[in-house]
């Protein structure tokens, strides 16, 4: 997991985002234990309650589950699409376009990300 | 004393020199404090800045090593000495911290130049963090600590001076806050080299299990020394000798842990930095200094080896380098001090029907009436222990315990005999002067006053 502290994004969205990509890529696990609260702020150097706010916001999107005695664990059941998530991919898509590229080149570059292979740009 | 400081601070040269030299080896792909990539290892520009560097570390660590042998051998005076032996403080720190300023800036130029980058952004590793924690239980540090209480609990019941309840106080709550700092030093983040996860795991149990080693064995030795500090309080030889062990033995604790740990860290990370590898090089000042203000901790694990350093970007930091700073810059006034006291005779007079006792000022002025009983030593006893004050080889000054006559007011030369002692209530005062004819003329006027 990688923090940009000289990055605009905030941290905890930071957190939140590289959870959510380390689950799509594969490198945690359905089932798998995410670290406590106060052990990843320590990792981290950030306060408790960044990284809280993180962790709810991924418990409320369904990527992960929090039970008492489990622990934070990733979720199995994975979270259904969202309309945030579509409008976010509508202007992803708009930016792309003012950027020049044509359907076969987005679509391309998508695969390339989807696949988990370097981007070439 | 000369001597036994001599042979002590000797040592720290060769091993200074040693655990610097060290800094060129690389270790979690860190050479010279500056994060390189796999392939810069073999670099001939890279080598030849730590040939370079190898050479100037040993040139400076001979210089100030033969300064402080010709200072040992040729000065003759100990309150110029001791004052010597404080900017070999200063000296001796400049001489391992300034070639690694210099090589470090030199090389971070070459990576500039090269392009050499790390992944400069914060890795944290969540396997690394979900790992259990093998830590060693509190109760393993329970004997040490009621070891250590021995000595106060037993001046406590058996009565005994304010000042040796305090010493013994001091040494228990150095046992017990040793204790606690394990649980502190257990809370840093994982020791992160690169993007493997059994590597950073087994990175972050060896700095774990030589923290456990080396605050476990310091325990046990302060807790041990507390019994010796209370056995030998009146043995000079026994004193000397557990100081001289005790200060061995943790000297000995901390360079065995800090090679060993070094070495694992270099065995560990060989082959690491061919792919991601962290760098952290703008947030360490010189390879030194951590400075990192979006880092809410104080205090942070040292890059390599099993410190801790502090967070210069920490506002606490700051005030600690701050009276750090201000105790650095008296301690030459201290040397200053200390060949006052050494080259200003101690003197004894009669002055208005006071006894008054000299050196730097009046120290001691007890009134003639006052005195119950006086009389004249031509020895010291041999067993001396002071309580509090200044003592030097030409001067006792301040509060002195002797095994025959107890607590004593004391101001004297110990090699110019003979020492006045005189009774006064509960408290003694000993006392005597450079000028032996001082002493005499002091005893006879007050001879003289009784009959």
């Amino acid at each position: 997991m990688k923090i940009d502290f000289s990055a605009s994004a905030p941290i905890f969205l930071q957190i939140r985002n590289q959870i959510v990509m380390g689950i799509a890529n594969g490198d945690l696990k359905s089932g798998e234990r995410l670290p406590t609260v106060r052990a990843l702020a320590v990792e981290t150097g950030v306060n408790m309650m960044t990284v809280s706010k993180a962790y709810q916001l991924l418990t409320r999107e369904g990527y992960i589950a929090t039970g008492r005695r489990g622990g934070t664990v990733v979720s199995g059941t994975p979270p259904r699409l969202s309309e945030q998530t579509v409008d976010e991919l509508r202007l992803l898509i708009s930016q792309l376009k003012l950027c020049g590229l044509s359907q076969d080149e987005l679509l391309a570059l998508c695969a390339q990300i989807y696949n988990g292979e370097e981007v070439t740009q | 004393m000369r001597i036994v400081l001599f042979f002590f601070i000797l040592p720290l040269f060769p091993i200074l020199y040693f655990l610097t030299r060290t800094e060129t080896k690389p270790r979690k792909n860190i050479i010279l404090g500056v994060t390189l990539p796999y392939e810069a290892r073999q670099d001939p520009d890279v080598l030849s800045l730590c040939a370079e560097f190898r050479k100037w570390l040993g040139i400076l660590t001979l210089l100030s090593l033969l300064s402080f042998i010709a200072c040992t051998i040729f000065i003759p005076y100990d309150s110029i000495f001791y004052t010597l032996l404080i900017a070999y403080i200063f000296i001796e720190t400049a001489a391992s911290v300034l070639p690694v300023a210099v090589f470090n800036h030199k090389l971070r130029l070459l990576k500039q130049e090269r392009g050499w980058r790390g992944e400069t952004a914060l890795l944290t590793d969540t396997r690394a963090a979900t790992a259990p924690k093998k830590l060693i239980r509190f109760g393993c540090f329970l004997p040490p600590i009621l070891i250590s209480l021995i000595p106060l609990l037993d001046t406590v019941i058996h009565g005994g001076d304010w000042q040796m309840k305090l010493s013994y106080l001091l040494v228990a709550l150095i046992v017990i806050s040793l204790a606690f700092i394990y649980r502190v030093i257990n809370r840093q983040r994982a020791d992160i080299a690169d993007s493997n996860t059994d590597r950073t795991i087994a990175l972050t149990r060896v700095r774990r299990y030589s923290w456990s080693k080396l605050l476990l064995g310091v325990t046990w030795a302060t807790g041990l020394f507390s019994l010796c500090l209370w056995q030998f309080l009146f043995s000079y030889w026994g004193m000397l000798l557990s100081i001289i062990v005790y200060s061995a033995i943790i000297l000995f604790l901390v360079i065995q842990t800090q090679f060993s740990t070094l070495k694992a860290q270099r065995v560990l990370t060989q082959y690491s930095g061919t792919d991601l590898y962290v760098d952290e090089d703008a947030l360490w000042l010189w390879g030194l200094f951590y400075n990192n203000p979006n880092d809410r901790r104080f205090m942070v694990n040292d890059r390599l080896g099993v410190g801790m350093t502090v967070n210069f970007a920490h506002s606490a930091a700051k005030w600690l380098m701050m009276i750090l700073s201000l105790c650095l810059l008296v301690l030459p006034l201290s040397g200053a001090y200390l060949i006052r006291e050494e080259f200003t005779p101690v003197h004894l007079e009669i002055e208005d029907g006071q006894v008054v006792a000299l050196h730097t000022g009046t120290i001691y002025s007890v009134s003639i009436d006052s005195i119950q009983s006086v009389e004249l030593l031509q020895t010291l006893p041999k067993t001396t222990v002071k309580i509090n004050g200044t003592g030097l080889a030409n001067l006792y000054k301040g509060t002195y315990k002797f095994a025959e006559l107890g607590s004593c007011h004391t101001n004297l030369n110990p090699n110019c005999p003979p020492f006045l002692k005189l009774t006064v209530g509960e408290e003694t005062y000993l006392l005597g002067s450079d000028d032996p004819v001082e002493v005499c003329y002091v005893m006879d006027s007050l001879l003289k006053n009784y009959s």
